[in-house]
């Protein structure tokens, strides 16, 4: 029986993980909501900026990574849009202006009006050069937005030439160019707040930025986004998907404990038998 | 001649950077706007050589590749490539047609992917994940803790979870973490000295 364990076909383990995902997804489980220090800062940070204000958001990901970002995104614009606050979105990542435009169109924002409360300036390539020259100067580097259109003449950008005019910076980002660059081009550089929200992999990589202070706030993944939309009282996509994602962290954990109780068992009989052997002969 | 040149560009475009990050110098702030601005067109620049090596590479392959898989992934490669890019360039990135090919091919396959690896990391945590010494066991019983404690689930199960979750992000992770970012610091500034000094030519050739 334990030895039929052990060589047990990939696709039942599939199939098993799939229900995992898609019962709970069916039937919530109501599990409590814990929200945690990285989000609650954010959350602080972004109430106490004034109606008005001006806050850069930098789409640097890819549609891989997207679906789980998407629902953190969308409470942190539907947050912003309730406060009144003016969104400069740009990217550094190739698909990164298609995916803020789908943010935008699920957000508060699709209401606002466009070039005076909220803008997608598009793609520039060049990575952490490039970063730090639109930080210089943001219409310069994107004399034109995503839609062709020329954003000298926007009002969002009356009186704002530079990210020393910004209030934060917040970079949604799945890797590299993400947050060190930012922080190292405009967060140390320029003392410009930056926050990110991140796929749940790289928490541990930005833990360092969190603690030194060059990071202000952390949204991480499903479990920050089911955090936010607690804190901003809009339930949506992230607590939907939180029981699922318990779900299957068990059942992960539960196929490791599995598959060690098979290897024990079986390195005990293989060691019992060789015992056996020597006795005999 | 030409290797000179190149090495005395290096170093004038190296130096002017630093020197303008640490002085507040008119000329010098002019001369770095100046070079991040080449940097960017450049890096368009990079990006459509990208793509024409991509081009050579998989007409190579699509037209001389013995393994039939090779050439129709070659084939739906240039494709793709093709189709995006002519329907980028004339009708625009926001256009109906663009947007029904990102959202309806490339954003769901990039999505896919992405989600296949949960299968994949399950099936070998099962095969592969084995406690075979203490090393083993105690990045189990770390991972355990940081997998739980990233999900409500984990502290239904204990209260303390969440806690040891944290605190094995905030002490062990982050020590191990900072070492690395150091490391990597020290490394990026011996290789850009090495670079601006004409020590490493590798971009030389």
């Amino acid at each position: 029986m334990l030895s039929k364990l052990g060589r047990i076909d990939s696709r039942v383990l599939y199939f098993i993980l799939l229900l995992s995902f898609i019962i709970p997804l069916l039937r919530p489980l109501g599990l409590p909501m814990v929200i945690s220090d990285e989000v609650q800062k954010t959350y602080d940070l972004i109430e106490s900026l004034p109606s008005g204000s001006r806050v850069v958001v930098s789409f640097d990901l890819s549609p891989g990574g997207y679906d789980e970002l998407a629902p953190a995104t969308v409470a942190v614009f539907n947050h912003m849009a309730m406060k009144g606050i003016r969104m400069v979105g740009m990217s550094f990542w190739d698909a990164g202006p298609s995916l803020l435009d789908r943010s935008l169109a699920g957000s508060l924002y699709a209401d606002k009006e466009y070039g005076t409360d909220y803008v997608n300036l598009g793609f520039l390539a060049g990575g952490e050069n490039a970063m730090s020259a639109v930080a210089r100067d943001i219409t310069g580097a994107f004399p034109r937005d995503f839609y062709d259109r020329p954003t000298a003449n926007m009002p969002i950008f009356d009186g704002l030439q530079a990210f020393k005019d910004v209030e934060l910076v917040i970079v949604v980002a799945t890797g590299n160019p993400g947050v060190p660059e930012w922080i190292r081009q405009v967060g140390d550089p320029m003392d410009v707040p930056i926050a990110t929200i991140v796929i749940a992999g790289l928490v541990a990589d930005y833990a360092p930025y969190m603690q030194s202070r060059q990071l202000i706030g952390m949204i991480p993944g499903l479990r920050g986004a089911a955090g936010y939309e607690a804190l901003i009282d809009m339930l949506g996509r992230g607590t939907a998907g939180l029981d699922a994602q318990s779900a299957a962290h068990l059942m992960i954990l539960f196929f490791v404990l599995i598959g060690n109780i098979v290897y024990f068992v079986e390195r005990k009989r293989e060691k019992d038998e060789a015992d056996e052997e020597g006795a005999a002969s | 001649m030409l290797r000179t040149a190149t090495l005395v560009i290096t170093f004038l475009a190296g130096f002017i950077m630093i020197a303008a990050f640490f002085f507040d110098v008119g000329f010098l702030s002019v001369a770095e706007a100046q070079i991040q601005d080449w940097g960017v067109i450049v890096a368009a620049f990079a990006l459509a050589m990208a793509s024409i090596n991509l081009i050579q590479v998989n007409v190579n392959k699509a037209v001389s590749s013995e393994n039939v898989t090779d050439k129709i992934c070659s084939f739906v490669l240039l494709a793709s490539l093709a189709g995006m890019s002519i329907i980028g360039l004339t009708k625009g990135p926001t256009s109906d047609t663009y947007n029904v090919l990102f959202d309806g091919i490339m954003a769901p396959g990039q999505s896919t992917v992405w989600a296949l690896g949960v299968f994949y990391i399950a099936s070998a945590a099962y095969r592969a994940f084995r406690v075979k010494n203490a090393d083993a066991g105690l990045l189990l019983f770390s991972a355990a803790f940081v997998m739980l404690g990233a999900v409500p689930v984990g502290e239904v199960i204990w209260s303390g979870v969440p806690a040891v979750s944290q605190w094995i992000v905030d002490v062990p992770n982050m020590a191990g973490m900072r070492g690395m970012l150091i490391g990597a610091g020290i490394g990026a500034f011996s290789g850009g000295l090495r670079l601006l000094l004409g020590i490493d030519r590798t971009e030389v050739g």
